[in-house]
């Protein structure tokens, strides 16, 4: 765009949000121009620039993200939503220019309903504080993923991320009761205030997961939870996964813990050791029981009994408890996987009677890549199937960033394709993104016109999010 | 230049997320150059080569410096390390904010100004002996918040403890230190302080301001400067001297609830977070924690930030003091000049009180 008319529009968005909530500085561009994304990370680290916003807007209300939709509309120019900026696959990347649309200012606890346990917030509050704001009542959100601290209320639901809570409490879309989104036409579009309904498909759940590509998430009602009276651990070691998985199935049938994790025998003897303690060979489970302390006493007696009859070991609460303590000690700097190593999680949910045929098959197109390592594990438990958190690690990958990124893609690409063979889903809960965009019509194959029909609808000039989520 | 220290922290804090929930400035401002993470990769990109520091040069000064991001980092690193190398080398290119360097420009005068080092003891009724306690009440900031020296005085004299002050007191640097880092001109402010306080003769320093009381524990001694007296702050002696029953406090019921700010340098710098709460204790008032207490407290914004922003100064108070509001609190206590002056700055309804005016108002002596 000429300079005179990127005058002309940012003075527009400074009519809207105010002249200290528009910017065209290099260091906010910048800084909006690499996520959590290990393309990103590797190109900032090998001194490449990556696509840059042309301007950082900040709004502070429904109202302004509406009116600021409006104008890139008219002018036909991309805008990218922003809340933590923490997503692994480049979700909110400014890949094509165009407005950087940062949503922190939007933080405030509109209501707070004890009666129905539910607290309403605009969309870019930290998702920390949101939770310690209900904690202050005496309530939960029980969402806590390892990014709680990092991500915003929007940034969550826009790639409806899931906690280590989930087999209790549920993925995001679970606990959110009702959103409201502005897209590009400058209309604010509510769902239903209630998840729950004969009024139609519900609205709900076409918004969440829709990564900013057709309108922008400004507020959301959440569920609240009593916290527990008691949360008990206990840790189980099996002879292998399909041991472990048989015992998380059945005891699915009978009740929900709220944890439950099964490592595989390589991730067993490399992180759950190292950061554990745990000596021994095999499948680590640990599971967490909790709320009414009666019912949790009966509970644990199950889960005890069941862990003996499928021969599991019981290795008692400590190492439960210990990784409870240290469950985000594995995001720190030197815990977390990071740079010069090469890593992806390709997290997938399947049936328990897929997911083990998903498990072999991409454990061997991960270990046919040369020097390439695969851990996993499984947690997100349903009564009919469990999300598995692959890892493939490369200690030493190419120094070229165009080479690293090319065998980076095709690490993905046969990862995803393996999974969709064999049952799964391009993602579980880190959502698509810029890094899987290209595969979901590989899933949805004719299905996909379902989502374009949508975009096409609520964001005809294709403004919202370009090259995301395959739209 | 950057210390290897801070390179290292760059390069950890440049793709990590998980501090943001705790910055008093990013939390006000929405901004996501006011996270460690982003001031990080700046830094970095200039490191490989990218002419930015013109650019980020106020991004910089918008911090606290007040140490959250490193207290709950479970590794370890220290963001503050990297901002305050980067600021020295802003303010030393001459590319600090016109704001910011005014800002320094004062310090500097009153660093090398001239003081009247002489001290003059505060003689306290049933005192026996000499003073061997030296009250450094950090004059810059009490000046502005003469109530709190004052009411701190009255208790020292009230508890029969006799004291030295000086006549026109030396700058510590602590306020420089955080514009312009380790700089020869900060530690030629610290040489005479320090000269200053060990010439007193006294065996003991009670320091009022803790941002002071951080420098005299921890960066003089890093710089070489020995102190011959024990540094103790004021909340820790106060606490002592109610302890000791050398004064009794009455009960505070017309209080109502109170809330109490940890002042960042006392707890998470010198690791005082409970003698506040025995004062608040020994008055009888009722305490309501906030969530962000204790190790993870939520910085008022501080003096140096509202000395050159006071507007992002006074939006990071009134964050906190909605922290108070938000539990009810009638009043907000705090136990530093600079909290005060500051947290005075913001909107809210809780009343923003001095712990040590409140202290005096209820004490009496000891029979």
């Amino acid at each position: 765009m000429n300079d005179f008319m990127s005058h002309m529009i940012r003075s527009e968005l400074e009519d809207v949000v105010g002249r200290e909530h528009v910017s065209v500085s290099e260091s906010d561009r910048l800084t909006h121009s690499v996520d959590y994304f290990w393309l990103s990370r590797l190109w900032e680290d090998r001194s490449r620039t990556m696509p840059l916003a042309d301007i950082v807007v900040y709004p502070g209300s429904a109202d302004e993200v509406s009116r600021i939709l409006v104008i890139a509309n008219y002018y036909k120019i991309p805008v990218f939503p922003w809340g933590g900026g923490a997503g692994s696959q480049g979700g909110a990347l400014p890949v094509k220019g165009g407005i950087l649309l940062d949503m922190k200012r939007m933080d405030r606890v509109i209501n707070f309903d004890e009666r129905s346990m539910c607290v309403t917030a605009e969309a870019g509050i930290n998702y920390m504080q949101l939770e310690w704001y209900v904690n202050e009542k005496g309530y939960s959100l029980m969402h806590y993923p390892s990014s709680l601290t990092c991500s915003t209320l929007g940034g969550f639901l826009a790639h409806n991320g899931i906690g280590v809570l989930s087999t209790k409490y549920g993925k995001i879309d679970d606990q959110c009761l009702n959103l409201e989104m502005a897209v590009p036409s400058g209309r604010i579009l509510r769902s239903a205030p209630v998840p729950k309904h004969s009024s139609g498909p519900g609205i709900l759940h076409m918004f969440i997961g829709s990564e900013g590509t057709l309108g922008v998430i400004t507020q959301a009602t959440m569920k609240i939870f009593k916290r527990p009276e008691t949360r008990r651990f206990r840790a189980f070691l099996f002879p292998d996964v399909p041991a472990g998985l048989a015992f998380g199935r059945d005891l699915l049938q009978e009740f929900r813990p709220s944890i439950m994790r099964l490592y595989n025998e390589e991730e067993t003897r490399s992180i759950i050791k190292s950061i554990l303690g745990v000596e021994k060979d095999g499948a680590f489970m640990n599971i967490a029981v909790e709320g009414n302390a009666e019912i949790v006493e009966i509970e644990e007696k199950i889960a005890l009994r069941m862990c003996a009859e499928r021969g599991g070991m019981d290795l008692g609460s400590d190492y439960g408890e210990k990784w409870w303590d240290s469950r985000v000690t594995f995001f720190y700097p030197d815990h977390a996987l990071d740079l010069p190593k090469m890593f992806g999680t390709l997290d997938t949910v399947a049936t328990y009677s897929n997911i083990e045929k998903i498990y072999w098959a991409l454990k061997e197109t991960i270990e046919s890549f040369s020097g390439v390592r695969f851990i996993a594990h499984f947690s997100h438990w349903y009564e009919w199937g469990v999300m598995i958190y692959d890892r493939f690690i490369i200690e030493d990958p190419p120094q070229d960033p165009e080479e690293a990124m090319r065998l980076h893609n095709e690490i993905w690409n046969a990862g995803i394709r393996a999974v969709l063979e064999n049952g799964g889903v391009v993602n579980d809960h880190h959502g698509v993104g810029l890094k899987l965009g290209r595969l979901m019509k590989e899933q949805y194959g004719e299905s996909m016109i379902a989502f374009e029909a949508l975009k096409k609808e609520l964001d005809p000039n294709g403004i919202m999010n370009p090259f995301k989520l395959g739209l | 230049m950057l210390s290897g220290k801070a390179m290292d922290t760059i390069r950890a804090c440049r793709f990590c997320w998980m501090c943001r929930h705790l910055c008093p400035v990013g939390l006000v401002t929405g901004r996501e150059a006011n996270t460690p993470r982003a001031k990080a990769l700046l830094l970095d990109m200039e490191q490989k080569g990218r002419e930015l520091m013109g650019e980020y040069a106020e991004d910089m000064f918008q911090c606290c410096l007040c140490g959250a991001c490193a207290a709950s980092c479970e590794t370890g690193y220290e963001p503050p390390v990297f901002i305050r190398e980067a600021r020295r080398n802003i303010a030393s290119g001459g590319l600090a904010p016109r704001e910011v360097s005014d800002v320094i420009d004062d310090h500097l005068k009153a660093g090398d100004a001239p003081s009247a080092e002489a001290v003059r003891e505060v003689r306290s009724a049933g005192a026996a002996g000499s003073a061997d306690t030296l009250f450094f009440r950090g004059a810059r900031l009490s000046e502005k918040n003469r109530e709190m020296a004052d009411a701190f005085g009255e208790i020292l004299e009230k508890a029969g403890v006799s004291y030295l002050m000086f006549e026109e007191e030396p700058a510590d640097g602590n306020e420089l230190f955080d514009l312009i880092g380790e700089t020869a001109e900060v530690k030629r402010t610290a040489v005479r302080c320090a000269e200053a306080i060990n010439g007193s003769g006294a065996e003991r320093v009670v320091v009022l301001n803790p941002s002071s009381a951080r420098m005299f524990r921890q960066e003089y001694p890093a710089w070489g400067l020995e102190l011959s007296a024990e540094v103790v702050t004021a909340t820790v002696f106060a606490a002592e001297l109610l302890k000791s029953g050398k004064v009794k406090a009455e009960r505070a019921d017309k209080e109502g609830p109170v809330t109490f700010h940890d002042p960042c340098r006392l707890a998470r710098d010198l690791d005082e977070t409970e003698a506040a709460r025995d004062i608040i204790a020994a008055m009888g008032c009722e305490l309501r924690e906030m969530i962000q207490s204790r190790k993870i407290t939520k910085c008022c914004g501080g003096t140096v930030l509202a000395s050159h922003s006071p507007r992002l100064a006074e939006q990071t108070a009134s964050g906190r003091r909605a922290d108070a509001d938000r539990i009810g609190a009638g009043s907000i206590l705090t136990a530093c000049p600079g909290c005060l002056s500051v947290l005075r700055g913001g909107s809210g309804t809780a009343e923003v009180k001095d712990i040590f005016v409140l202290l005096n108002e209820r004490i009496r002596c000891s029979e």
